[in-house]
């Protein structure tokens, strides 16, 4: 890990003059936007509801006892230094109530901000881009639905070199090299759906896949099992090629089988309470049939 | 049913003739996988209890039954030599205090024979939740 940590502080600072140019990368128009989606397509909140529960937005976006009040979250303690998600209610000045469609997608494909800033890969924009452009916005227009909340989420505290934002044009280069653009039918059934959910919305991956000396997902090696991004925590076992109970009980909360303490039982429990039961086969259906 | 009994008999006997104790990582898989039974059970009933399935008196009384017998297995299923090894969750607890160990198991026991008894949605709500409430007390305790 700390060797690992080395190469990547050298990569960032020596990129970060030299690559800004990467950092113009742009996103969709709202009219190339439009001209994406299915003709007469109609946004449905219960849908993106789903999809925020799946995504596990609240997790990290509200600090608050109500989940649905997105003002931005405790800190994100990882090795880097701590991450602070912002407040995406829909309060229009210090939320995201005033981004267009396509803002809110290029934020969750490209992982770029309106003004053409580049996230962190602390916000999993790498596993959102595998989501159907009609999920994310069936998601925003949900989004829409929940309290406008007013006020900013701290700065994040990182540690030299990582606070250097535009380098990270340099990491996104080598992290969306081999993402596959095979963006499967969201009305797919069975383990497509699983598929689909697992390296999509569910973003599994950035747990459960092993990273590279770049901190990238190794794609080699899917779901192979990964240590915590923070030192002691517990480790995200491997999960491809699991037998499938197991994987359903780590879905169920009743199960008992996710210890409280761990950074998987926020996920157990909005599978458990926010998703139905054949999602959670065609997840284990997927994962189960993944090479040994 | 009777693959779980035969499962939990075979390996309760393993303890009891020393065999299975030789290896003891064998003997840690075996537990585990009784543990995921009952997890399994639990999966089962869960969206029952949260009402998203129909409360159904035959699974009730199967899975309350089956939960009952393997959690008398429990007090058996740690004996001194699996302590450590492979990826067992187990904390030393157990091997320092079998006896609040066992304990716990009888609650776990119980709470299975009420879930088994239950008759009505109601009654198998309310004898789901302290049923779950076994599992994290125990858990919270004496696994890793
Ligand atoms: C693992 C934690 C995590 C999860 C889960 C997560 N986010 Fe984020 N999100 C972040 C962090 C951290 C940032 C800030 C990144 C940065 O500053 O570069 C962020 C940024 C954002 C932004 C940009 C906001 C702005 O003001 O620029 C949007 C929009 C967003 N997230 C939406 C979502 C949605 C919708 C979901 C659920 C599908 C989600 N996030 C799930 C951590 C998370
Ligand atoms: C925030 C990190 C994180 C995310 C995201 C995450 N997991 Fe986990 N997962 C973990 C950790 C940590 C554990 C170990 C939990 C424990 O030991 O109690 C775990 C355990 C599991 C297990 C149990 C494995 C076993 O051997 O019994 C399964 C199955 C699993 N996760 C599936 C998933 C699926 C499916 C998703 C996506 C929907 C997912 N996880 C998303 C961190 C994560
Ligand atoms: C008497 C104490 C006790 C009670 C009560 C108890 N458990 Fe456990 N459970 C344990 C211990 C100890 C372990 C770890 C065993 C090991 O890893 O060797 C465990 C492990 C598990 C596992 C993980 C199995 C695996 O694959 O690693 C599951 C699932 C589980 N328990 C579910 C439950 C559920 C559901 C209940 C309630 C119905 C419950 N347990 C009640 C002690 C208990």
């Amino acid at each position: 890990m700390v060797k690992g940590l080395a190469y990547l502080a050298a990569i960032v600072c020596l990129s970060g003059g030299g690559f800004l140019y990467l950092s113009s990368m742009a996103g969709l128009s709202d009219a190339e936007l439009k001209a994406a989606l299915p003709e007469r397509f109609v946004k449905e909140v219960s849908r993106g509801e789903l999809i925020f529960h799946m995504g596990g937005c609240a997790h990290c976006h509200s600090h608050s006892d109500n989940k649905t009040i997105l003002i931005g979250g405790k800190g994100l303690e990882t090795d880097f230094g701590t991450f602070y998600a912002p407040n995406i209610s829909p309060d229009k000045e210090t939320g995201i109530g005033a981004w267009s469609d396509a803002d809110f997608v290029n934020a969750m494909r490209e992982g770029i901000s309106p003004e053409g800033q580049h996230y962190y890969p602390s916000f999993p924009y790498l596993s959102y881009a595998q989501v159907s452009l009609t999920d994310l916005l069936h998601l925003k227009a949900y989004l829409e639905t929940l309290p406008a909340a007013h006020g900013r989420a701290p700065e994040h505290q990182l540690f030299f070199p990582f606070n250097i934002r535009p380098a990270l044009a340099f990491w996104k280069v080598l992290a969306q090299r081999d993402v596959p653009d095979n963006r499967i039918d969201d009305s797919s059934e069975g383990w497509e759906r699983g598929q689909y959910i697992v390296n999509g919305i569910g973003h599994c991956g950035v747990c459960h896949t092993p990273r590279d000396v770049f901190f990238v997902e190794d794609k080699s090696r899917p779901f192979m099992g990964a240590k915590a991004l923070k030192d002691g925590e517990k480790a995200a076992p491997r999960i491809a090629g699991l037998d499938a109970d197991k994987i359903l009980n780590a879905l169920s909360e009743w199960s008992g089988a996710i210890d409280e303490r761990s950074s998987m039982y926020l996920v157990t429990l909005s599978y458990s309470h926010h998703v139905p039961l054949e999602d959670h086969e065609a997840i284990a259906d997927y994962l189960a049939r993944l090479e040994q | 049913m009777r693959l779980l009994l035969t499962l939990v008999l075979l390996i309760t006997n393993g303890v009891a003739s020393g065999a299975l104790a030789q290896d003891s990582l064998a003997y840690i898989e075996a537990r585990k996988q009784i543990m995921k039974f009952v997890g399994g059970e639990m999966r089962r009933l869960g969206p029952m209890a949260q009402g998203r399935v129909d409360f159904n008196a035959d699974i009730v009384q199967l899975s309350g039954q089956s939960l009952a017998v393997m959690a008398s297995s429990y007090p058996l299923l740690f004996p001194p030599g699996t302590k450590s090894g492979g990826r067992t969750q187990a904390a030393p607890l157990i091997f320092d205090d079998p006896k609040g160990f066992a304990e716990k198991a009888a609650e776990l026991r119980m709470a299975g024979e009420l879930v088994q008894q239950a008759q009505s949605s109601e009654q198998f709500q309310r004898a789901f939740s302290s049923l779950a409430a076994t599992c994290k007390s125990c858990h919270s305790q004496y696994r890793n």
